[in-house]
Parts: C-alpha cells; structure tokens; sequence
C-alpha cells in the first residue's frame, strides 16, 4: 500500500509540475532576424559631436563624388528635426574620387588644411562605406582615404574611426 | 470496529487497488497526453506567430531613409499589427507609441533580440497568456555587411489557444472520471466472481463443522479457487468415509453388547430360579454352604441389574427408548417414589403441591429413585428432595449434607461405570445408574426445551443434583422424531 501511495504522489506531482494552462516561459530562439536590401547610401552625420551613420533614401547606385556631394549639401528636413548637423563647409567642392583596393584619394577645391576633424572623419567614413563594397577587396586590411584640396595640400591617408 | 474490519475486507481491498489503479492509469494517461497536446498547440500557435511576423517584416524591404522619423515608426508598426497582434517598433531608444512598455520585455529577450536572433517567449499579464516576438530587422550595407534597422516586438494574446487547452483538461477530467466509474463497476463485478466461491466455501466449511458430513461444492472453472473446492470435497469426502466408519464400528460394538445382555437373560431368569430355590433353603444351609449360597444369590441379583442397565443403556443408545407420556400429580408421583423403597422416614420433602405435569411416570420414577439412593448410600442426612414448579418447568432438587462431590469427579459423574471412589465396593451399583437418571432426562422434550440433570455441590456443603423438566414433555414418535 506505502509503495502504491507513493507513486500516486509522484504521478500526481508531475502532474502538478508540468503544471495546468498556459504557463510563461523562458525565452526561446529562432533563427537570424530576416535580412534584407537597403534603398539608399550611408552617410555620416554629427550628432552630439559624435559621428553618426543615417541611411539617406536614394534612388538608384550613386558614384562617391555624388554621394560626397549629398554629404556636402548636409542634412535633410528629417535629420535636422533629429539634431543631425554637418561640419563639412557646404562650398568644399568635390571634384572627384579616385579609388584602388586599398585605399581612396578624394580631391576637392577647398582647403583641407581648414576642414575640422570631424568633418574629414565624415567624409572619410562615408567615402569607405560607399566604396568598400565596389573596390575594396575582402580582408584586404584597413581602407585608407586622404584628403587633396586646394594647393595640393592635403589630410591624411585615414581610416574611418568608427 | 466494523468499519475497520470493512476497510481490511478482501472485497474493499480489491475494491481499492482497482481505483487506484485506474487513477494512477487515468491521470497518467491523461495528463501525459494533456502535457504533450497543450506543448504541440502552443509550439504550433508561437510558429505560426513567429512565421507571420517575419513575413510581415520580409514585405517592409527595401530599408528606407535612417533614422526613421516618429511618423516612419508608427506607420511601420502599424503595418505589422493586425486583429490578434500589436507590434512595437524601437529605433535607438525611441519607439512607436502604443500601449506596449519596453520594460515589460525580459531583459534576456531583448539581449537575444540584440544578438540578431529572432526570439519569443511566453509571458502572463494578469491572467492573460501571451506571446512575445522580438526581431530585428537589418539591411545590408554597401560594403557587404549587415546593419540593424530597426527592432521590432509584437505581442500577442494566447487566450484562444488557452481555451482550446482548458477544453482539453476538462474533457480529460471527463474521460478519466468515466474510465474510474467503469473501473469502479468492473471491481464490484471482479470481487462477487471472486467472493462469491470463496462464500460458498466458508458457508460448506462451516456446516461440515456443524456435522453435515455430506457438504459438497460445485466445482465451477480450473482456477485456483475451484483446486481449493476440489480439495475441500476430497476432505469432506474421506472425513465422511472415515466417520462412517467408526459409526459403523460403534454401532457394531453396541449391537454386540445389546446381544450380550439379551443372550444372557435367559440363562439369568434360570439362574434366578434356581437362587430363588437357593435363598428358600438357605436357613436350612449351615457354614460355608450357608454362606455361599446367599453370595450366588446376591450376585446374580447384582448380575440381573447390571444386564438390564445394560438393555436399558442399549436401548437410548440406539434411540429405541421411547417415552410413555402421561398427565401426573408430581408430587404424589415423588411420594410413591419415595413410599415404594421405603425411604419416606429418611428423605424431607418440600414439594409444591398440585403441581400437574406431563411426563413419563416410569422414567421419573427411575431418576428419583436412583438420585434419592445415592444420596442415602453416598452422603449423610437429612437427604432433601425439593419441587419447583414454572410455568414451563418443573425442577427437583435432590440434595444430602455429606462431604459433596470432589471436584475432579464432577465432570464425570454421569459417565458411564464412572466410579469415583475406585475403593468402593462392587456391589453397591451396576455404574450405570446416573448415565440411565441422566439419558432419562434427556429423554423429556417440548419442542426446543429439554430436560436435564446437572450435578452440583451447594455452598454450605453437600451435593446437590438438579433435575430439570419440560412441564409439558411431548412425545418424540408423536413428532415423527428419530425413534
């Protein structure tokens, strides 16, 4: 009889424990969150002083010099309601950019001896995201971009910090 | 007491180990088969969930401009809600408005949220089940690699699948409580198939103990109870063969003795004759001769009573004694008892009068007489004889004031040749005079009451016998009784 009562107990116990209802439970993973294309180029914008990737919806594959020059004109409605600011001067003038595997030169008719740091790490940032995908080969180390302006004087070679 | 005895009974021992068994069965059986149905319906329910929502995200590509502005928010979470679901859409710390508070998502959901993995978890609000689904959702960037956008949540409610699974506990219930009412019946079928022999056979052991030699069983099946059946007929069987057998040989034995004593009254009557002769001529015998024929003649008068005890005691053991039943005067009866040996001087009497009674005069005669007797012979004066009468009784009381009966010799004293002093002399009795006085007794019979003689000793001293009749004793032949 002891031997029969106790395995009513366990049964009934188990019973207990997987428990009745919808119970909460821990979390449970599937697979990767879903992937898809983006409609528009990366730039780099500062928000806070800091340097601040935004997607800017386009329309079709801009070249570097045309994304650069989308940099220049600095941020749109959206982004200005969101605090975005642009330390690139809006008259540097992008005349164009030259890239290899390794790195890119971007030649402007400014002066970039005058650019603030963080305007040269705003372009430098957004030349690398828009060109690495074309040019650069995979795993081939850090991308450098350097600055040419006015005079010949130039900034860099640099590599995006972020 | 008895609701012990109840509980320890086979029946309600059966009774029990069916139940629990059927329970331990049914709840086992059902709650396995509860567990696994609510898992596979919510499993299904999450997938369903988890694939809806993915979809639903699949169709928001291509990813526009970032950071999304508020109204970007809400009309992405908008898209992804539907009639069950709400979703929650989260950008860098803002969110799309809704009733939904980040905060009452597990830190480690969102952490695995974060690591880029679609992730849900069960939570319950109130009393309210539901499902949390967190994803992210990224785009490529153009240098190759993957960026998230943005972190979705959408959250919803369990309550049809929590219906459907209640449904299935409560007709769990439903089946387990019918299979143990079924388990219940089948119990009470199984213990009266399984009692029922196992009553019969206490009921045939229990009249083969009360003398019903030719109890049997029917032996029904080859189980172990029709062996036990089987086992008690044989026994019944060799126990009816055996005492039949000594019946037959006690029966032998009695008839031999009943022989005896007949074969020899008739040389006793001619021996009598002749004695009778011897005693005439006796004073006329000098000495020896003298002397040796009133020996022959006192021995064959002791020899002539012992036979006929002898015929008398044959005679109640072959149930041939017969009771000759008339209406009586009791008291008178005992007074001619009394007057007929000559005892009337020696015996004080306190019989009720006028106290009628129905018996057999003879054998009333004999009871008293020899009672009376021994009493005289045996114990000291003043010997008493006392009446009682009731109104379905009458009751003598024969008592001395000797030393009484040893207490050893009580239980035998109506045995017969039973001498309690082995000293005494042979000549005084056959033996046989209280076994007869107490088979006389017995004889006396109305219907349940029957008479009887007991032996006694009173407490101030002295041996008492009582004797006990039915005041109106019927005859046994009149009753078609065993003769």
């Amino acid at each position: 009889m002891t031997a029969k009562k106790l395995l009513a107990g366990l049964v009934a116990l188990a019973v207990l424990g997987s428990g009745c209802g919808v119970r909460a439970s821990g979390v449970i993973t599937g697979g990767s969150a879903p992937t898809g294309p983006a409609d528009g180029v990366g730039l780099y914008l500062v928000a806070n002083n800091r340097l601040t990737p935004v997607l800017r919806a386009t329309r079709g594959q801009l070249t570097p010099s045309e994304t650069l020059t989308l940099l220049a004109g600095g941020p749109d409605a959206d982004e200005l309601a969101q605090g975005m600011t642009s330390a690139i001067p809006a008259d540097i003038g992008i005349v164009d950019v030259v890239s290899d595997p390794s790195g890119a030169k971007v030649m402007v008719s400014a002066d970039v001896t005058t650019l603030s740091a963080i305007a040269v790490d705003q372009i430098v940032c957004t030349v690398s995201g828009t060109t690495a995908a074309n040019v650069r080969a995979p795993g081939s180390g850090s991308f450098t971009v350097t600055l040419v302006g006015a005079g010949g004087r130039s900034r860099g070679p640099k590599s995006c910090p972020v | 007491m008895s609701r012990r005895r109840w509980l320890t009974s086979l029946r309600a021992r059966l009774l029990l180990a069916f139940i629990l068994l059927c329970v331990v069965t049914a709840a086992g059986v059902a709650g396995a088969t509860y567990v696994r149905a609510r898992d596979v319906i919510l499993q299904k329910a999450q997938d369903s969930a988890v694939i809806s929502l993915t979809d639903k995200v699949k169709t928001l590509y291509p990813v526009g401009g970032l950071p999304p502005s508020q109204a970007v928010l809400e009309e992405i979470a908008g898209k992804l809600s539907g009639r069950d679901d709400n979703a929650v859409v989260v950008y860098e710390g803002r969110k799309s408005r809704g009733s939904i508070d980040l905060a009452e998502f597990s830190p480690a959901l969102r952490q695995a949220v974060a690591d880029g993995d679609v992730a849900w978890q069960r939570i319950v609000r109130g009393s309210t089940p539901g499902l949390v689904i967190g994803t992210q959702m990224v785009f490529t960037q153009p240098d190759g690699t993957p960026k998230a956008a943005l972190e979705i949540y959408s959250v919803r409610s369990l309550l049809p699948e929590q219906q459907s699974i209640d449904d299935l506990a409560s007709s769990a219930a439903l089946v387990g409580g019918a299979a143990l009412a079924f388990a219940v019946l089948l119990a009470l079928l199984a213990t009266r198939s399984v009692l029922r022999p196992v009553r019969e056979l206490g009921r045939a052991a229990h009249q083969l103990g009360e003398g019903d030699l030719t109890t049997r069983l029917t032996v029904r099946g080859a189980d172990e109870l029709a062996g036990v059946a089987r086992t008690f007929n044989n026994t019944a069987e060799a126990l009816e063969n055996q005492v039949g057998e000594l019946q037959r040989m006690e029966a032998d034995a009695r008839r031999f003795v009943a022989d005896v004593s007949h074969e020899l009254r008739t040389p006793l009557a001619a021996m009598t004759v002749v004695t009778d002769v011897l005693d005439e001529e006796a004073p006329g015998l000098s000495g020896d001769v003298g002397r040796a024929a009133r020996l022959v003649s006192q021995e064959t008068h002791n020899l002539t009573r012992l036979v006929n005890d002898l015929i008398e005691v044959t005679r109640f053991d072959s149930g041939a004694a017969a009771t000759a039943l008339d209406e009586v005067d009791v008291a008178a009866a005992v007074n001619a008892t009394l007057r007929a040996r000559g005892w009337t001087d020696q015996v004080e009497t306190e019989l009720t009068p006028d106290v009628r009674a129905r018996l057999d005069p003879r054998r009333l005669d004999i009871i008293l007489a020899n009672l009376v007797g021994n009493a005289l012979r045996h114990g000291a004066p003043p010997v008493s004889v006392r009446l009682f009468a009731e109104p379905d009784w009458i009751t003598f009381e024969v008592g001395d004031r000797g030393p009484g009966l040893d207490p050893r010799v009580l239980p035998h004293v109506f045995d017969r040749f039973y001498k309690a002093d082995t000293a005494r002399t042979r000549s005084e009795g056959s033996g046989l005079g209280l076994a007869i006085a107490w088979e006389n007794a017995r004889l006396h019979r109305d219907g349940e009451r029957q008479g009887s003689l007991v032996a006694g000793n009173r407490p101030d001293g002295g041996a008492v016998f009582v004797l006990r009749l039915p005041r109106y004793a019927t005859n046994a032949a009149d009753l078609g009784g065993p003769q």
